[in-house]
């Protein structure tokens, strides 16, 4: 017979949900929603995926028609074809011998279109279903194409993956014009996951193009695993330069996935860009620090040019292997800046070639020498029981051996050599008796670390690590076993990187690379909220979470001037709000003399960081700027680079630990000179006035690229703006706090007109920042609310907001612009606002004050470095 | 990711040029080191241990496939 279109594979079921998880593991997804037939007795669901569509049944209550099935433990239920014509294929099927079990009769599953069971001569069930087409009695494919169309508008979900899987290069092509408009972000990342496991090495360069702008397009959809599969399946030199671009903008958001890391060496290698291949080498060592990784890194760079660096000699000794530390050291020592030579000394060598004048060592010439021997390599006897007579003897014995060696190296190298303390892989041998009659072991090793320090210490420029505290910081045991077994590794490897980190903060004082002053900020670094907005009261700062963060990183801080750091504050803060918590909160640490200079005004910041450079009379590269806010770190990279921004945790909790470790913070010595640093500095800036830098601030925001876009507000943002009204304390000349409907009634009020503005810069878009409301008289227009975002304070931006009004006051035949203004005691940032541009007052009436300023000749000029979009009406 | 995947990744070769014939004999990357790294990555990556008995005879891809599947491991 023909005509039959298979349509599902009915399975018996006890429990529909406990099928579809297994039917979900091998790929099937549900498709629509469960229906009950009380007809039939069942309750179905249908999925759809991997294979053909699968319909799980299975019985409503007191019905038993699959009784039979699920007793034997039978899934196969029946194999269901559409027909076009019920009536001819029930004949067509009864006359091969079918036995008819339901008759054609309505089915819920199918929106009321007829179902008819018959059971084959061969026990083969079969269901017929009736086609949509013929039982709606649609006449002409127009309307089966209209349906089609509908649908696939209702459901652009399951047809863009469906698409995908059939034809990416069409699924991507739909997106790229506007196919996931409207879709949520997780549906459009599912969607381009599915088409990017396509991607294969048969695209075409259109195509990959295609991909690229629809990638481009839902740049915050985008799922990295697939995208940088994607890219490593593809030959690199068919790698389209806006798929690298796509793969950089994706960098920005996951700034540490290794896959897209991994792609991203590969393409700048393919492009030639060395120093952009070193550089994501280090981000990829750093985002995955394994061996494996870390040794890749290594291997890599190998093969590449050199990059530009401080060139430094490091050089390891140890009495164990240390082959897979070196590709750690040399990836903290890159990301100090420090392109390293290292020198690893032959194995169990490190006696003879500290002392030995021909050995490799001494023509290698190291700026720094670690030296790490075992106590269980110096004392073998320590894997079994020995006296307390024999350890004290074995001890003094092991000390000796490391301190000549010491000795000699110091006797013709002036470098700085570090020494590992002691650790043992071995507990002591008497278990939980340990101490209780004799000298436990870690006793034993404690006094002989504070032997081996004391004795480094009377030598110049000899250091210990010490070792106990860095392993009980790190969650990877003091040991690894297997290894030391299979190869002599003593470290386990998950220590590695952080030796290397530790390795770093020394090598970082001996280059050269200790930063003299850090720079903070206020709100959210020094203390939690925002001071300008909570008040001194209502700021996070205290002995108890949330606050004990902030006093625990301020203590850090202080101690900073005795390793002659000295500390300043550059901040967007009322200077009056800020003073009175650094002199009057109780729990503020750092008060005002603890700083060298402070600049706590609304002017970008590195505008600030020129001028206290200017006024402690230091180089921009001695500074260390720690601040809450990404925005405002991205702005200082940008235009200071020589600054050290650090990336700051997002966990205040996790501040203190992220300065103690940076290496620019260490110091190998501190002099007299270092410790009196820091008063000299204080001393100056009491002497000197705060004043203005020399670089012109006009020339550093035409570098910033700014764009703003002036239009009405509509209801599409009216409730971010009506959330602005609320939330705006600072700048903001009359804090009305206007609510959505009153905004609603005056954006269509031919009496008022209300302004928002967007703004962006080539960093970052900032959003809608800035809210302004104007009164329009005949000669005159009012501008009665003006509000801003204070995270744009200091770009001219509402200079920009305050022209576009005066131009329109203009074009409407006014001639003068007020602005009404009420003091409060939070809006102090907004207090100059009319001044500045002109304004006089004129009077004050009922505490608001009145200004005013002529718009002829003259207008409000528009700021000559921000570029106005053209307005969406 | 496979043993394949994994192997490639140790040593900076190309998936593709990954089989079950390929060893310690044919792959110069895979040193003694190289080995150790492989180990401790394997054991990391599939939650397995291996002696340092069996460590020591798992030099070719075949042969550490093998090893896993007889854990139980599939990828």
């Amino acid at each position: 017979m023909e005509g039959l279109r298979f349509h599902h594979v009915g399975l018996a079921c006890a429990d529909l949900d406990a099928e579809e998880r297994v039917f979900a593991r091998l790929g099937y997804t549900r498709e629509g929603t469960d229906f009950e037939d009380p007809a039939q007795g069942v309750r179905g669901r249908f999925l759809v995926g991997s294979g053909q569509r699968v319909e799980l049944l299975c019985e409503l209550p007191n019905a038993t028609v699959l009784r039979p099935w699920l007793r034997k433990g039978v899934k196969m239920y029946h194999v269901a074809y559409e027909v076009a014509d019920l009536a001819t294929a029930d004949t067509a099927v009864m006359a091969v011998g079918a036995r008819r079990v339901v008759a054609p009769v309505p089915a819920v599953a199918f929106s009321g279109r007829c179902i008819a069971f018959y059971m084959m001569p061969n026990g083969f069930l079969v269901e017929l279903i009736e086609a949509p087409s013929v039982s709606a009695g649609w006449g002409s494919a127009a309307d089966v194409l209209a349906t089609a169309a509908r649908r696939a508008f209702e459901e652009p979900r399951r047809l863009l993956t469906a698409l995908a899987v059939v034809d990416p290069a069409a699924c991507f092509r739909s997106i790229a014009s506007g196919a996931a408009t409207g879709l949520s972000r997780e549906a459009v990342t599912s969607i381009l996951a599915t088409a990017l496991s396509q991607v294969g090495p048969d695209m075409t360069a259109e195509d990959l193009e295609t991909a690229a702008a629809a990638l481009n397009a839902n740049a915050n959809a985008v799922p990295p695993d697939e995208l940088a599969r994607a890219i490593s399946t593809l030959a690199l030199e068919r790698v389209p330069a806006f798929l690298t671009t796509v793969l950089h903008a994706q960098l920005e958001r996951h700034a540490t996935h290794p896959g897209l890391l991994r792609a991203a060496v590969a393409l700048a290698i393919r492009a030639g860009e060395t120093d952009r291949a070193h550089a994501f080498l280090t981000r990829l060592g750093l985002a995955e620090p394994t061996p494996a990784t870390a040794a890749f890194v290594r291997t890599t760079r190998g093969r590449l040019p050199e990059s530009g660096g401080l060139p430094a000699r490091v050089a390891l000794l140890s009495s164990f292997t240390v082959a897979q530390l070196v590709p750690f050291v040399d990836l903290m020592c890159r990301n100090l800046g420090v392109v390293p030579k290292i020198y690893v000394a032959p194995f169990n060598s490190w006696m003879r070639e500290m002392v030995d004048e021909g050995a490799g060592l001494r023509g290698f010439n190291p700026h720094v020498a670690f030296l790490s021997v075992a106590i269980d390599d110096l004392v073998p006897e320590l894997v079994g029981f020995l006296t307390p007579k024999e350890l004290a003897a074995a001890g003094e014995e092991a000390l000796g051996r490391v301190m000549a060696a010491v000795e000699r190296f110091r006797g013709w190298s002036r470098e700085p050599v570090v020494v590992h303390g002691f650790h043992s892989a071995f507990r002591d041998p008497a278990g939980v008796l340990a101490g209780r009659e004799l000298l436990s072991r870690s006793q034993w090793l404690g006094e002989l670390n504070a032997q081996l320090a004391e004795r480094l210490r009377a030598l110049p420029g000899c250091y210990m690590l010490d070792m106990v505290d860095l392993l009980s910081r790190v969650d990877a045991g003091v040991d690894a076993a297997k290894m030391r077994h299979l190869a002599a590794i003593r470290l386990p490897a998950a220590v590695l990187p952080e030796v290397a980190r530790a390795y770093a903060r020394y090598v970082a004082p001996r280059m050269g690379l200790t930063r003299k002053c850090v720079v903070v900020d206020l709100d959210n670094t020094l203390w939690g909220g925002i001071v300008g907005e909570d008040g001194p009261d209502g700021i996070r700062l205290g002995h108890t979470s949330p606050g004990s963060e902030y006093v625990e990183f301020q203590q850090f801080l202080a101690m900073l001037p005795q390793r002659g750091i000295i500390l300043a504050v550059n901040s967007k803060n009322n200077v009056d709000d800020a003073m009175q918590v650094i002199q009057h909160h109780e729990a503020m640490v750092l008060r005002e003399t603890a700083f060298s200079a402070l600049r706590i005004n609304w002017l970008p910041k590195p505008e600030n960081m020129a001028s206290i450079a200017e006024e402690l009379g230091i180089g921009v590269e001695s500074f260390v700027f720690v601040d809450d806010n990404p925005d405002e770190r991205r702005l200082m990279r940008h235009a200071l680079p020589q600054v050290l921004t650090v990336e700051m945790p997002r966990d205040p909790a996790l501040y203190r630990a992220t300065l103690e470790a940076l290496p620019e913070l260490q110091t190998l010595e501190v002099t007299g000179e270092d410790r009196s640093r820091v008063g000299q500095y204080r001393a100056k800036r009491e002497r000197e006035q705060m004043r203005m830098t020399t670089i012109s601030l006009e020339e550093y925001l035409h570098s910033l690229g700014i764009r703003v876009m002036i239009a009405p507000c509509s209801e599409a943002n009216l409730s971010r703006v009506a959330q602005l009204f609320q939330r705006t304390n600072q700048f903001n000349v009359t804090t009305r706090r206007h609510d959505a409907p009153l905004l609603a009634r005056r954006m269509t009020d031919p009496g008022w007109r209300l302004y928002t503005l967007r703004a962006g810069d080539r960093f970052s878009d900032h959003g809608l920042v800035a809210i302004a409301i104007a009164r329009l008289g005949i000669s005159a227009w009012t501008v009665e609310s003006f509000l801003m975002s204070c995270r744009v304070i200091g770009y001219g931006i509402e200079t920009a907001l305050l022209a576009a009004i005066a131009e329109d006051a203009v074009a409407h035949g006014a001639t003068r612009l007020d602005g009404e203004f009420v003091p409060t005691k939070k809006n102090q940032p907004a207090r100059d606002l009319y001044e500045r541009h002109g304004f006089a007052m004129r009077e004050t009436i009922g505490g608001v004050q009145q200004w005013e300023r002529s718009l002829a000749p003259v207008s409000i000029a528009f700021p000559a470095w921000i570029a106005r979009d053209s307005d969406v009406a | 990711m496979s043993p394949e995947h994994l192997v490639a990744k140790v040593f900076g070769l190309h998936p593709s040029r990954v089989t079950d014939a390929t060893s310690n004999q044919d792959t110069p990357e895979w040193d003694s080191l190289g080995h150790v790294t492989l180990i401790m990555e394997l054991e990391g990556h599939y939650g397995v241990s291996f002696s340092t008995e069996e460590a020591l005879f798992l030099t070719s891809v075949g042969v550490l496939k093998r090893t896993l599947t007889e854990r139980g491991i599939t990828w």
